[in-house]
């Protein structure tokens, strides 16, 4: 006990401390991965078991935490059974930018669109939703920066026109914290800046493009003002690349005007964004904007699904649009109508009941003659007075009940159509649907291969289902590619008539031309004779008459 | 594409955009070598697909001996039995062919018609360059032309009608009336546009074959493929095509490095439209060349292992949008 006195043991002191030290890096060292994996967790999984509480209003106020990625590489295995997919390399390429992204929180849905191939490169493009949040953020932003072009520029965009300035100083207040916390943000994020940079320069490039349109070329009354972003044709963005290992470029905001002359006009893709398009008629934009135009067109038209596969989300309405202007807020209110989610209650077909074109529908709204979808044009048109609102509401309603009937078409709105429908082309129908296995059925999956659009390709098979483009971006025609001729131009009748009966004709032979001699002689002599008549005197009533005149001019 | 080595091309096709289903190779493949003992094939090619409205055709060819002039070729539809493709047909036949614009209708005895309404204008394409013209002289005199007698021309006297009726096809004696319809077996449709599509899209890189002294053509046992330095140049891609390989007189633009042997065959620089081929490696490894007039035809090269091959799947049709598209 005596010698057993209190004095510290040196060694174990410093073996002690040096397990404290080891300790405390450790900690200092992990504390980050420890912390972001939390985040991670809770920001970017769903469970399995949120399906438990699919009703629960709670969840769906949370929302949005939720993002459903497409699990590529199973995916690809099957369209390559159809014969429409991509190496294994660039699987996982491309699936690692996928988890890159839905890593920043910013995407609720994440897929691979496709691949349209050019005569230099090739683009890889990726079809993203953003979240509400999101989107609100960045509309906000966009409004920021019109409004403070509006005080350089006397030209006011449609999105201020019911704004009073009370509302837009509010605004101004809210944006300018907000924005902070943007740049902030941002930096963390290289991929996701640049995208809203590249698009907030595109914005401004369109701007200073269509002013330097003339006036009667661009005018306001033949176009529709374009979606805003986040609705109907513009709700997803897309990104696309030429090397999988480079970055991706977020595509500008689709515009009536580049759909309605992108349907007349038929160029390969250069694999370069931003080259021009030389093209007869006219396209008024860069390579970008053609490509976007098509990737709008080829989704309007090809992403398809079995029906019932997917519903109406209408638990997307329930998100608050606050910090938006009104107009802004009334569009988005309405975006749910082109929402749609995985049906919970999904009875499967068989994969020959798949075969059958009455048993798919096109779950993305048509775009119209005028480039934009009907959703907007009836905003557009109803935006007219604001007492509109109400009736909106009023026809949102009725929309509903109609789907809960069961006739879900609706003859305004365009949603879920039935392919059965579809118009053909001459005589070729516009979908082939085929099995990719005839050997053994037990493996096989229905395809359906769009002839409309040679490269856009879907499969399915029980509860899977998933949509891909893989070709040129041309759309089929049935007849050779025709160019519009100018305005002023009108084709003669006499071609029109019998086409391609232009003929040539012989040479006059020797006798002809005697004959033609011999006709025309005998025209002189008689022309002769008509002129030895016409020289026979006046009659009285002329001579007083040039008498008079005389007279009258002489006094 | 050689059937040893479409099973390492596969992922080039994908890239191309060109792949047949997965499921059907392994079918394909052993059908194909079984096609090759039977007829005691030398090396077997699986040519490509041509998609239809109902079920696509399969198409594969085979030689003996000579890889160009002894080729014979084969379609199938259940990718199991293959038939031999037609080999005779006439001029007018493959003029009707190129005259169609619609899709395959995935039947080989489905009589495709060229409608009365259609041949009209059809007809006049072929019309000769002097046809049987009345000229009807205007004998008569109008008050009117009296006073621009001095601007008479021959026209104005002469009234043109041209009788359309005898006009005169090429191959008569198969047109009994002007009313019957033209129409063409679906199986001779594919054999005819199989052989437009080999002559203007099949090509093959330089030194692949080589012509020996006693005319005789082989394929060269060590060939490599093109090298980086090489791929870029149309000069070194060669047509393949039966009349190239007839012997030809002394030529004026022949290439610094002419080789007797191996440039027996036409070169694709000078393919009209210029633009037509489209070329770019993919993936740092895959040479690709795209023929644009022949949506679907394409030439690839793996540039790691020197293997390569042609390959066609598409609809079979030609595209004449071309001149607008690039």
């Amino acid at each position: 006990m005596l010698y057993q006195k209190s004095q510290p043991d040196r060694d174990l002191n410093f073996l002690n401390n040096i397990n404290i030290d080891i300790y405390n890096k450790i900690i200092e060292i992990y504390k980050d991965t420890i912390y972001n994996v939390r985040e991670y967790k809770t920001n970017s999984i769903s469970y399995g078991y949120e399906v438990e509480g699919e009703y629960d209003d709670m969840q769906y106020n949370e929302e949005m935490d939720e993002i459903k990625v497409q699990d590529l590489s199973k995916i690809n295995s099957i369209f390559n059974k159809a014969g429409c997919g991509i190496t294994n390399d660039e699987v996982h390429l491309i699936g690692i930018t996928i988890d890159q992204m839905s890593q920043l929180g910013k995407f609720k849905n994440i897929r691979y669109w496709g691949k349209i191939i050019g005569l230099k490169c090739s683009y890889y493009i990726l079809e993203c939703d953003w979240k509400n949040k999101e989107l609100e953020y960045k509309i906000t932003l966009l409004n920021e920066i019109f409004n403070s072009n509006n005080k350089k520029q006397v030209s006011h965009d449609y999105e201020n026109d019911n704004e009073n300035q009370e509302d837009v100083e509010l605004e101004k207040y809210i944006l300018s914290e907000e924005e902070n916390g943007y740049f902030s943000r941002t930096t963390l994020s290289g991929l996701i800046s640049k995208g809203i940079n590249d698009e907030l320069e595109g914005f401004d490039s369109i701007k200073s493009v269509e002013c330097s349109f003339p006036a009667t070329e661009l005018g306001s009354d033949d176009y529709l003002s374009h979606e805003i972003f986040g609705f109907g044709a513009n709700k997803k963005s897309y990104f696309v690349t030429n090397q999988l290992n480079d970055s991706w470029i977020e595509l500008p905001l689709l515009k009536p005007h580049h759909i309605i002359q992108s349907r007349d006009i038929k160029r390969y893709f250069t694999g370069d964004l931003e080259s021009p398009v030389e093209s007869y008629p006219l396209f008024q934009g860069l390579e970008k904007h053609y490509l976007r135009a098509q990737i709008a067109r080829i989704t309007a038209a090809t992403q398809i699904s079995p029906r019932d596969y997917f519903v109406l989300d209408y638990n997307s309405n329930s998100y608050k649009w606050r910090k938006l202007n009104s107009f802004q807020s009334k569009v988005m209110s309405q975006k749910w109508i082109h929402e749609y989610a995985v049906n919970v209650d999904y009875n499967p077909l068989s994969v020959y009941d798949l075969l059958e074109p009455s048993n798919w529908v096109h779950h993305t709204p048509l775009i119209s003659e005028k480039g934009v979808t009907q959703a907007w044009t009836n905003i557009i048109e109803s935006g007219e007075d604001l007492q509109q609102n109400s009736e909106g509401i009023d026809y949102g309603c009725k929309l509903r009940t109609n789907l809960e009937i069961g006739k879900g078409d609706g003859d305004q709105l365009d949603i879920f159509r039935n392919l059965s429908n579809d118009a053909y082309m001459g005589e070729m129908p516009p979908w082939k649907f085929e099995l990719t296995n005839r050997f053994d059925h037990t493996n096989t999956y229905a395809t359906i291969r769009s002839n409309l659009w040679p490269g856009a390709h879907a499969v399915a098979r029980e509860n899977l289902l998933d949509y891909t483009y893989h070709g040129w971006g041309h759309k089929w025609g049935a007849f050779s590619f025709t160019v519009q001729p100018l305005s002023g131009y009108q084709l003669s009748n006499s071609y029109q008539d019998d086409i391609g009966m232009t003929i040539e004709m012989g040479d006059p032979t020797r006798e002809e031309e005697l004959k033609y001699l011999a006709i025309v002689q005998k025209r002189k002599e008689k022309r002769a004779r008509r002129k030895v008549n016409a020289l026979r005197p006046f009659s009285a009533a002329d001579e007083d008459e040039e008498r008079i005149l005389n007279k009258h001019d002489y006094e | 594409m050689d059937v040893k080595v479409f099973h390492c091309l596969i992922d080039a096709l994908k890239v191309a955009g060109c792949c047949i289903y997965n499921d059907s190779i392994p079918i394909l493949y052993h059908s194909l070598i079984k096609l090759q003992s039977e007829n005691h094939f030398n090396s077997v090619y699986l040519w490509g697909r041509i998609e239809t409205s109902s079920i696509d055709y399969y198409i594969a060819y085979g030689h003996q001996k000579d890889p160009i002039e002894d080729r014979i070729f084969f379609y199938t539809q259940n990718m199991l039995e293959w038939d031999i493709m037609p080999t005779d047909w006439s001029t007018l036949q493959t003029d009707m062919v190129r005259k169609i614009k619609t899709k395959f209708y995935g039947n080989p005895r489905y009589v495709e018609i060229i409608g009365n309404s259609n041949k009209k204008s059809q007809e006049t394409a072929e019309t000769p360059i002097a046809p049987n013209v009345v000229l009807t002289f205007d004998e008569e005199l109008v008050e009117e032309d009296i006073n621009n007698l001095d601007s008479l021309k021959y026209d104005d006297v002469v009234s043109i009608t041209a009788e359309t009726d005898e006009i005169v096809e090429m191959e008569s004696a198969l047109i009994d009336a002007p009313n019957l319809k033209l129409s063409i077996k679906e199986e001779d449709r594919l054999a005819i546009t199989v052989q437009m599509i080999e002559n203007e899209s099949h090509i093959v890189p330089r030194g692949y074959l080589y012509k020996l002294p006693n005319g005789t053509i082989t394929k060269a046992p060590y060939f490599k493929g093109l090298d980086y330095s090489e791929i870029g140049n149309e000069n070194n891609f060669l047509h393949i095509n039966q009349q190239y390989c007839q012997p030809k007189g002394q030529k004026n633009d022949v290439r610094p490095d002419y080789n007797g042997s191996i440039d027996f065959l036409e070169s694709i620089d000078k393919d009209i439209p210029k633009g037509c081929w489209a070329s770019r490696i993919f993936s740092n490894r895959y040479f690709i060349i795209h023929n644009l007039l022949w949506p679907g035809a394409l030439y690839v090269q793996d540039m790691n292992t020197g293997l390569h091959g042609y390959f066609y799947n598409g609809y079979g049709l030609k595209n004449l949008d071309l001149p607008f598209m690039i």
